[in-house]
């Protein structure tokens, strides 16, 4: 089976502008998010693979083909731009009737495929009024359901949940979960990290058009061994513990939190400190009723990249 | 490219540049009333038959009104998508890019023709002159051949220089198609105007209210070569812009 994308010393320049640079890397077919903030090089890089542009330099592959003028290819892919664009006079279901036939569907299959993928956006409603009434919400709908009209096996969806109410955000999100357990692959890109967590647990981190960290978000922290992880901690006996942790060698620091009786304590070797810690408590007879490490969020592990800490 | 064309055609609807196509086609209705009002057709009718009113008509539809028609539409035919971002929609499909502007091209063409015969038709029946359906045929193959012909010039223009398409689409309208295909010298053979001319004058089978030995220059192309030089300048200029649209990386959104 072909990976979902590949490339390889992938360069884009608008004229001395880097879009991206030197990418290389190979992505299975699953659910991915991609991350960075503006200017990251996040809209180049889905350009490059939904064939808007042509590399200056390197390799792009999707499903083993080069995406650029390969029409063939693109109807296998399902492309939810960013922008708001429209053709505001057609009503919802003839615009993604209408792009269902230019994904090479007949008139009728595509009007079938409209009506479908504007339920599965719960667009049905309002699918029959002139986009121009729309709300930004169902105008973000609307171009959703235009990427999934023509069944693609790949979904580049650019910002999709920017302008949704939080029941819209809820529902897209879990509508591409839907899709990723139906076999579908996404590539969803997002400058809010949260959004993306909740849809899958594969990130590709850009920044400056490059990519910073590729893989699960465990794995990038992993491979981030350097970032010391906090972890926080809330028992009985606080002081006790903090006392019984600064002699375990995997912890480099304590800190008291006395109004919310926490516990902070950082540690490169998270999983060593999960493993004994029990032991501690057991022995000192503490009650640990919580226990959680927040640098697990995508937040802490990219505001650390983008931070120049490599 | 049936759902292309439908689409391009609910555009040209949609957008406020058809008011400008209305008025437009709109003014030879105007003018030849105004003559009639004016009782200044009588006369020239009785000077010069009606040859004098179909040299109007010609100058008037596929000689002037065909190429400022074809200029307002071809020149932006990818324009107006690129303006609205929706070229993105277009590009990112399982559709060759060449199928996108012969589609547009298409529709563009169509609707022109249709429209500008309409005006013709119009102006025909308010000259109130007994030319036959031949005139009428003649006119109507002229505004056709000039309306795809030049939507296909000015659609290559609008690709190469975008952003001045309307004014360097004025001066070649104004010194090729008007000034040079006047001449009546082998220069104007350069000119799709001349084979237009040709063909609308076989097919009207008319004297022309001119010296004859200034009339072959103008009107000499057998209707073959006629035919044959108006779908090779649309072909090439086709061709042209397909392989400009195939090659190029175009604007479809905005960010890095």
């Amino acid at each position: 089976m072909a990976a979902l994308f590949e490339c390889d010393g992938l360069t884009k320049l608008y004229g001395i502008v880097m879009g991206v640079n030197d990418l290389s890397l190979e992505l299975e077919p699953g659910i991915h998010g991609l991350l960075g903030p503006n200017g990251a090089g996040k809209s180049t890089l889905i350009k490059l693979i939904t064939g808007q542009l042509r590399p200056t330099e390197g390799r792009i592959r999707v499903f083993g083909e080069n995406p650029w003028n390969n029409p063939q290819l693109l109807g296998r892919m399902g492309y939810c731009p960013e922008h708001d664009a429209f053709w505001n006079s057609l009503t919802g279901l003839q615009f993604v009737t209408t792009l269902g036939e230019f994904s090479g569907l007949e008139s009728s299959i595509a009007k079938d495929g409209a009506r479908e993928a504007l339920g599965r956006v719960g667009a049905t409603e309002f699918m029959d009024r002139p986009i121009s009434t729309y709300s930004k919400g169902m105008r973000q709908r609307t171009k959703l359901a235009q990427a999934l009209v023509h069944h693609p096996d790949l979904l580049v969806l650019d910002e999709p949940l920017s302008g949704t109410d939080p029941v819209g955000r809820r529902e897209i999100m879990d509508l591409v979960g839907e899709l990723g357990a139906e076999g579908k692959s996404v590539l969803v890109s997002s400058h809010v990290m949260h959004e993306v967590q909740a849809m899958t647990d594969r990130f590709l981190l850009i920044f400056g058009g490059r990519i910073l960290a590729a893989g699960d978000v465990h794995e990038i922290r992993q491979l981030m061994y350097e970032i010391p992880h906090r972890i926080r901690i809330v028992c009985d006996q606080p002081r006790e513990l903090a006392a019984l942790l600064t002699r375990e060698l995997a912890v480099e620091g304590v800190e008291l939190d006395h109004e919310r009786g926490e516990l902070w304590v950082q540690t490169r070797e998270p999983r060593s400190l999960f493993h004994t810690l029990p032991q501690y408590a057991a022995d000192a007879s503490i009650e640990i009723t919580e226990l959680g490490s927040e640098d697990e969020s995508l937040d802490a592990v990219f505001e650390y990249l983008v931070g120049g800490g490599i | 490219m049936k759902a292309l064309f439908r689409l391009t055609l609910l555009q040209m609807l949609g957008r406020k540049k058809l008011w400008i196509l209305l008025a437009f086609l709109s003014l030879p209705i105007l003018l030849v009333g105004s003559i009639l009002l004016a009782g200044g057709l009588r006369g020239v009718q009785e000077e010069a038959g009606e040859q004098i009113a179909v040299v109007i008509l010609y100058v008037l539809y596929p000689q002037t009104l065909c190429i400022l028609v074809a200029l307002l539409y071809g020149a932006s035919l990818l324009a107006g998508e690129i303006e609205d971002k929706t070229l993105v929609y277009l590009f990112t499909r399982a559709l060759p890019r060449w199928k996108v502007l012969a589609g547009k091209y298409l529709a563009t063409s169509v609707a022109l023709s249709v429209l500008t015969s309409l005006s013709m038709t119009l102006c025909f029946a308010v000259f109130d002159a007994p030319f036959g359906l031949r005139v009428w045929l003649a006119l109507f193959v002229a505004i056709t051949g000039a309306c795809f012909t030049y939507t296909a010039i000015f659609s290559l223009l609008g690709l190469l220089v975008p952003q001045r398409a309307i004014p360097v689409g004025i001066l070649y309208g104004v010194v090729f198609e008007l000034l040079l295909s006047s001449v009546p010298a082998v220069i104007n053979e350069l000119t799709t105007s001349y084979y237009l001319r040709s063909l609308a004058y076989w097919i009207a089978d008319i004297s022309l209210p001119l010296d004859i030995d200034e009339v072959v220059g103008l009107v000499s192309a057998d209707p073959v070569r006629a035919v044959l030089a108006i779908l090779v300048i649309s072909g090439v200029t086709l061709s042209l812009s397909a392989l400009l649209i195939h090659r190029r990386e175009w604007p479809l959104n905005e960010g890095v």
